[in-house]
């Protein structure tokens, strides 16, 4: 058996490797190994302060960084029994659903390597860039900023938009829209896609699916207790699984896939047993976000309160669930006597995913599993170079 | 093939990430259509590295003390590079970085971070939580024109390692040269500076510690390029 040993896949914040074990040009067993250096954020913020710990959480990552501050706000609000106003949770849901856009459209990006052939593939690029800055322009607005939102905070949001703001944000909506409609056509051409594309079609995989809710995620529709986090290296024994810098997670006892698929062929009537599937919900998500976004700028109304006027920390436990753009994201925080932080677990969504990749990339050809794993996104997927060796036995 | 090589006048920049968020890649890939025409950009997003050498080395994330392959990464990407930048204030400055203490599963070992310049020298630092992608082209600009003048500051901070609002509060409200212009606020990425009787006030528990304000002030910006390093 042959291995072929992609020694930088990015992930979260950081680095991976791929190792692929492969028989007559087919891959029998992939391992994927998160090597990132374990920044410990839910260490960090103990003994912090709830606002504290709500920016923080944002910088664990810079692609999905809305999606963390909601989901530790949530928790918090979830700790200490209180709620944002009306216009608080829809202005929240809306900088939620610009970063999953944000973040689908640089995924879009990665993939487009093993999407497109080469010669379409820089156009497709540029626009991508070019209408990822025109959406990170509305988090800008509406969030403070393109990265890290800093309005996002625990009981709403820190400061209202104006109605000039929102206003000329509606307006420049069907712009926007126009934008995404070009890109939308380019990402779903089969004419200009590769064998690669040809192959994921092809290759059926399903699985179990977790989501719990189509734009925001639904604490009632998760039991937190079910989830069971596992290290890496306990999870898959082996010399290379102990380079893993990452724990994998299991719903119920099984392994689930999460993220726009899941979210997909739960909440619509949506069909795709291929892998490729995946990348036609990711349209999709994209397509209802932007929807869902529109209706949300309708429906602000700025003369009434975004943000809970009375917030008391004190103790309590928490549980906060979010559909981030790669799935379903939980927070999990405990408040002690000042409020201050004692315990925080966080469960990104590649947890989830990672068992499921590593079962998708078998059977597939060498470069469609590398493919495989970028089309579930495991936060930034980059490849920079294939090592290929020869090991006995396998 | 030669010739194409010759004809080639740009700018070879690597961007390399260590322990960072990726927000700052976002910024640097943001700001790509606009630096095409001067920097031929190798970034992990779009590709393989392309060359040997590089003219400019763009470094994000701080590095993990306790991770020994990193550290000699940071090094062999130092001394393929002609320019080594440190961008963004995990990088320059530690930042958020600061916070980190471990003893989290699965590796409770890895507790030290540090902004790169504690490990290789750095030519210039870029603070911000990002940047703004106008600051990395702007920068290119600087650089492309031999503009030692703008580069100034940015060469003076590559040298230091901490910087935060308290510094601010310290150099420029305590000695009494704040001329409340608000520069600091805006600059904030976390509303942690508010201008109380037009003098900054400093929300302590949001600082991150990324030291934008202090290199927006242009007061301690000033400062800083007096004293050197």
């Amino acid at each position: 058996m042959r291995t072929a040993v992609i020694n930088k896949v990015c992930r979260i914040a950081g680095d991976a490797k791929l190792f692929l074990y492969e028989e007559d040009g087919e891959v029998k067993r992939a391992s994927f190994i998160a090597t990132a250096p374990v920044r410990g954020f839910e260490k960090m913020i103990v003994g912090k302060n709830p606002l504290f710990a709500v920016e923080a959480v944002m910088r664990i990552c810079g692609l999905c960084h809305a999606s963390h501050g909601i989901a530790a706000s949530e928790a918090i609000e979830n700790a200490i029994g209180t709620v944002p106003p009306r216009n608080g949770l829809l202005l929240r849901e809306a900088l939620g659903l610009i970063n999953r856009i944000q973040s689908h459209l640089l995924q879009f990006l990665m993939f487009a390597g093993d999407l497109i052939v080469e010669q379409k593939r820089k156009p497709l690029i540029l626009k991508l860039i070019d209408l990822h800055a025109d959406v990170s322009g509305y988090l800008l607005k509406l969030g403070g900023a393109a990265t890290h939102p800093p309005n996002l905070t625990v009981g709403g949001i820190l400061k209202a938009p104006k109605e000039s703001t929102i206003d000329r944000l509606r307006n420049n909506f069907s712009s926007l829209a126009g934008k995404w409609k070009e890109v939308e056509a380019l990402l779903t051409d089969e004419d200009i896609q590769t064998d690669v594309a040809e192959e994921l079609r092809i290759h059926k995989a399903t699985y179990s699916f977790l989501a719990t809710g189509l734009f925001y995620g639904d604490v009632y529709n998760l039991l937190p207790d079910g989830i069971e986090l596992v290290p890496y290296y306990d999870f898959r024994k082996g010399e290379e699984a102990r380079l893993s810098t990452t724990r994998v997670a299991f719903y119920m006892g099984k392994t689930v896939e999460t993220g726009p698929r899941a979210r997909m062929s739960v909440y619509r009537r949506f069909k795709c047993e291929s892998l490729y599937g995946i990348h036609s919900a990711r349209v999709e998500d994209v397509k209802l976000a932007l929807l869902r976004l529109k209706e949300i700028l309708d429906w602000l109304k700025p003369s009434e309160p975004f943000r809970t006027k009375r917030i008391m920390f004190g103790p309590g436990r928490g549980v906060g669930v979010y559909e981030a753009p790669r799935g379903t994201l939980v927070h999990f925080v405990e408040l002690g006597e000042e409020g201050r932080v004692v315990s925080s677990k966080i469960v990104v969504p590649t947890m989830f995913n990672i068992p499921i990749m590593e079962e998708a990339a078998v059977g597939l050809s060498v470069r469609a599993a590398e493919a495989a794993m970028r089309l579930y996104d495991p936060c930034i997927p980059c490849t920079t170079h294939v090592v290929e060796g020869e090991r006995d036995g396998g | 093939m030669e010739d194409e090589r010759i004809k080639d006048e740009r700018l070879k920049v690597l961007h390399v990430n260590f322990a960072g968020c990726e927000g700052c890649n976002v910024s640097i890939l943001r700001a790509y259509p606009k630096i095409f025409d001067t920097v031929d950009l190798d970034i992990s997003y779009l590709g393989e590295r392309r060359h040997e050498r590089y003219d400019v080395a763009v470094i994000t994330g701080g590095i993990c003390m306790n991770d020994p392959e990193s550290i000699e990464e940071l090094k062999d990407v130092r001394e393929k590079a002609d320019v080594a930048v440190a961008f963004g204030s995990c990088a320059s400055f530690g930042g958020i970085l600061r916070f980190c203490r471990g003893g989290q599963e699965p590796r409770p070992d890895q507790r030290n971070f540090q902004p790169v310049n504690s490990v290789i020298n750095v030519d210039y630092s870029i603070p911000g939580c990002p940047p703004t992608p106008q600051m990395i082209v702007s920068f290119f600009k600087f650089l492309k024109d031999g503009n030692e003048r703008r580069l100034r500051l940015f060469k003076v901070v590559a040298g230091v390692k901490k910087l935060s609002g308290f510094d601010l509060i310290d150099d420029v409200v305590l000695t009494g040269l704040c001329i409340g212009c608000g520069a600091c606020e805006l600059s904030c990425p976390t509303g942690a500076i508010r201008l109380i009787d037009k003098r900054p006030n400093l929300i302590q528990e949001k600082c991150i510690r990324c030291g934008t304000c202090y290199v927006r002030c242009p007061r301690a910006s000033s400062i800083i390029c007096m004293r050197g390093v």
